[in-house]
């Protein structure tokens, strides 16, 4: 099968590699019909996570059609249309059992930080991704959600990772009616989350980014969006404080994660990995947050450790929450939102590219070029 | 699972639908235990393990499930198996990983250049022209110089 696969930093391809097959009696082998490029698989394809070895498969976005079923899978049958979480969790360890399924203690044994997800290097468990044109999905009766009949894969494909992410975060900031609510970011969780944001009562909500082309975008996605762009605002905090009456945001969410720019010193560091990244987002997030406030990171940073000023968030006295998301206990809710109209996510779509096409599709979107705010694959066979 | 009907999607101001935290999912974030999706096992089954699979330390037991396509090979996967004798709460394990990527990256690509044939032809051309330089300068000294004497070679 064609299959995405890692050669070193800033390199993948697309190469043939073995199909998947059953290796647990609660697997399905899904034959892919639709994948999306997350701005996660750029830290993976930047090598900025450890144990991303050469030849691995990304991707942690997938729907499709179910080829094949293990032995004791009694909820999905071959040829149900199904979209899969990007965790992969058992259902029944403590962690599972009490909502937490991105913490299942069952499904990565190659760290203690979280539990399994589909194609995010060895530290969340090796499993293969889905940006190929099949994948192995492990625990099968517990994570994919069978998809309506009425409805398309782009419909719900981000109901995956991206649109619970967002929904979490907001949800993690604990936004009461009529707050402002400050997210970083206007890449494709940002974008979602300010909308989460205003679906959970928030009064203001104000978005920062440095790429023209995505605030335009966020403010035809979300309309009533405020937005900073600091290309032109050099001193984000302070006009995060001047649009707050001098207090700052009631919640910041940082939605960028260890890529983020504007601080030249977190920049160089976490480019020569003497960081794990850049956490400006959590420095401008620590620093726009009122006294009192909650700051929420879903970005992602990859260990061992980050230089972040701990100490004003302490002084602050502020509320930090962060999760990798537990994508299933979202999906039902938001499948009801897409339903009612609410958001659509495959609004932020701007590339749909062949799967063969995978390297050029990884350096639009890594690079920003083309307008790119979200990339999908389509799988040869699925075209 | 019940579903609403299918509507278009609505423009203008964003409805409020989750204003009330009752409404949200994942409040609280830990709610009392009951199992997950349609899980039907008290404990999982076990997924064989019939290729290296690398530890955490820290860990009990083995995890019920996990990927088994890339086992760790060559120098990155020595590097990796010391970095797996280290408990993920030090640091020097994450920074001997991201160390064995990079040697990974490297072996794949020596890897790769050996198979291709001009790599070799290029290869015995620069060690021959190296072996020639040697040669020149080390003429009475050196085992090229000689054997290329022996062999009636000139280098001028």
């Amino acid at each position: 099968m064609l299959a995405v696969s890692y050669r070193g930093k800033s390199r993948i391809e697309i190469a043939s590699k073995p199909e998947p097959v059953i290796e647990h009696p609660n697997d399905i082998v899904l034959r892919v019909a639709r994948t999306a490029i997350c701005g996660s698989d750029l830290h993976l394809f930047h090598g900025l996570v450890p144990d991303t070895r050469v030849g691995c498969t990304f991707g942690h976005e997938f729907a499709g059609v179910v080829e094949e079923v293990g032995s004791s899978v009694s909820s999905l049958t071959k040829g149900d249309r199904v979209v899969v979480p990007f965790n992969v969790a058992c259902g029944t360890c403590y962690f599972c059992e009490r909502g937490l399924t991105s913490c299942c203690d069952e499904t990565n044994p190659s760290a203690t930080t979280g539990g399994g997800a589909f194609g995010f290097s060895h530290t969340t468990g090796g499993y293969e991704g889905g940006q190929a044109e099949y994948v192995r999905v492990p625990f099968a009766d517990v994570g994919p959600m069978k998809i309506p009949e009425d409805m398309d894969y782009e419909d719900v494909l981000f109901l995956s990772d991206i649109f619970p992410t967002a929904y979490q975060a907001a949800e993690m900031g604990d936004i009461k009616a009529g707050q402002t609510v400050v997210v970083f970011g206007c890449g494709p969780v940002g974008l979602l989350a300010q909308k989460c944001a205003m679906i959970q009562g928030a009064g203001r909500v104000i978005a920062v980014d440095r790429e023209r082309y995505r605030i335009d975008f966020a403010e035809a996605f979300t309309p009533g969006l405020e937005t900073i762009d600091f290309r032109e605002t050099k001193d984000v905090v302070g006009a995060i404080r001047k649009m707050t009456d001098g207090r700052g945001a009631d919640v910041c969410i940082d939605a960028v994660g260890c890529e983020a720019r504007g601080n030249a010193l977190h920049t160089l560091l976490g480019s020569m990995l003497l960081e794990a990244g850049a956490p400006t987002g959590i420095q401008w997030a620590i620093d726009a947050v009122r006294r009192g406030g909650n700051v929420v990171l879903i970005g992602v940073y990859g260990p061992p450790f980050n230089l972040i000023n701990i100490g004003t968030a302490m002084n602050k006295g502020l509320t930090l929450r962060m999760a990798q998301c537990n994508v299933k206990r979202y999906m039902p809710h938001l499948l009801e939102h897409i339903r009612a109209g609410r958001i659509d996510p495959k609004q932020i779509i701007t590339h749909r590219l062949p799967l063969e096409d995978a390297p050029e599709a990884y350096h639009i979107f890594a690079n920003k070029k083309d307008d790119c705010i979200k990339c999908v694959l389509i799988p040869p066979q699925a075209a | 699972m019940t579903m609403s009907p299918l509507k278009p999607t609505q423009s203008g101001k964003v409805e409020a639908a989750d204003a009330d935290r009752r409404r949200r999912p994942g409040v609280p974030m830990e709610h009392a235990p009951k199992p997950a999706g349609a899980s039907h096992w008290v404990a999982p089954p076990k997924q064989v393990e019939n290729t290296e699979i690398l530890k955490e330390p820290s860990r009990r037991a083995m995890s019920s499930t996990f990927g088994s396509a890339i086992p760790p090979k060559g120098l990155s996967g020595v590097i990796r198996r010391a970095a797996y004798r280290i408990p993920d709460y030090e640091s020097k394990r994450w920074l001997m990983l991201v160390f064995a990527d990079r040697v990974d990256v490297l072996e794949s690509d020596l890897g790769r250049a050996a198979k291709r044939p001009g790599t070799w032809v290029i290869a015995a051309a620069l060690g021959f022209g190296g072996a020639m330089l040697m040669a020149r300068r080390r003429r009475r000294r050196s085992f090229f110089g000689r054997l290329l004497d022996d062999m009636g070679v000139r280098v001028s």
